[in-house]
């Protein structure tokens, strides 16, 4: 039979790696979450949002990983298959920011609306074009 | 051949409108990607939800979280990505014709998403003793936060879907036990056990995502 075998052929040392790879990005998650960062002497700094990103960012590492090797992503001959998967983050993408419009926004229209995000610069302006213009 | 009953497996036939193996292989994967492309979908708006709920009611999650055992989370967790490794390699198993193999495998990771939900149970006894319930069926007792019992919706909506995509998945791997007891899996067939991994590793991915969400982050 002259016939092109389907799929990919698996590596049990891949698989091996893949496994512990995602065990130790599961206990430095834990271990990120466990880290007393609001006793560090920071206060120019939101160390509870950098403790969101570094548990996030090793969720989407995980996420990558289990993507790449256990979905077979990474092998995918296929790129029909890749971009109905990964299109689907691009519509993510455009809720999110649908959502992020939403909370930025939503104060200006209705008053009782008390968390919108603040996308005003901390900067004085008149303190600033001051201190340009003694340059 | 591993087993005693290798003699009696029949080899796969191709389905009478596919061309060859590949053909149906890939037919059979694409199907699956569409799939997994709705379930993304439908998972990636719930987490999106939740950071947006997150951002909005911090003491919520707080407190909500508080009632949460990370150790059981992670428990799970480990559960779930040592299943998505046996998986992964009883589809390695049944390329190689294996076939005991392949079912040990898959009874590993059977029994190990009966363990997710040993777990996941036992986390809802106590969320119910304790009254920690979505909507107006919340009555949890020491809460500041007037938005808990939102923390507790969003607990009970996502995991419950998860849990229920576990129930799934058990059954498409008792559905690959049977079929292997009928047809000799090979590195030309082995169709079944690829694509129940395919869907075990989506499991996991959104778990990989609920677990800090839920009992990390707050």
């Amino acid at each position: 039979m002259d016939m092109e075998l389907p799929g990919h052929t698996y590596s049990f040392k891949v698989l091996g790696q893949v496994y512990v790879s995602l065990i130790v990005l599961s206990a430095l998650m834990v271990g990120f979450a466990m880290l007393p960062m609001e006793k560090l002497p920071i206060d120019w700094l939101d160390l509870h949002l950098v403790k969101r990103l570094l548990i996030l960012g090793v969720a989407v590492a995980m996420a990558g990983i289990v993507a790449g090797f256990l979905m077979g992503l990474k092998y995918e001959k296929s790129k029909l298959n890749a971009v109905v998967f990964l299109t689907n983050f691009a519509f993510l993408l455009i809720f999110l920011l649908f959502v992020l419009a939403d909370i930025s926004f939503r104060g200006a229209m209705d008053p009782s609306f008390t968390k919108q995000l603040n996308w005003k610069s901390p900067v004085n302006a008149e303190e600033g074009s001051s201190g340009e213009a003694s340059h | 051949m591993s087993t005693a009953t290798a003699g009696s497996l029949q080899e796969h036939e191709v389905a009478h409108h596919f061309e060859d193996l590949e053909q149906e292989f890939e037919s059979h994967r694409f199907g699956m990607w569409l799939f997994m492309a709705s379930e993304i979908m439908m998972f990636g708006a719930l987490l999106t939800g939740g950071l947006f709920l997150l951002y909005l009611h911090p003491d919520a999650f707080a407190q909500g979280r508080a009632h949460l055992d990370w150790r059981l989370g992670a428990l799970n967790t480990f559960f779930l990505l040592t299943s998505g490794f046996t998986m992964a390699r009883a589809a390695a198993f049944a390329q190689k014709a294996e076939q005991g193999k392949v079912r040990t495998n898959l009874l590993l990771s059977l029994a190990l998403a009966a363990g997710f939900l040993v777990v996941k149970c036992i986390e809802y006894k106590a969320k119910f003793h304790h009254g920690l319930l979505p909507g107006n069926a919340f009555h949890g007792a020491g809460f500041t936060s007037p938005h808990a019992h939102i923390f507790f919706g969003y607990y009970f909506v996502t995991t419950g879907l998860h849990a229920l995509h576990v129930l799934v998945g058990m059954g498409l791997m008792i559905w690959c036990l049977k079929v292997s007891n009928r047809v000799r899996f090979t590195r030309a067939y082995y169709t079944p056990v690829e694509m129940a991994g395919i869907y075990w590793a989506l499991v996991d991915l959104v778990w990989i995502f609920l677990f800090p969400l839920l009992y990390l982050v707050g």
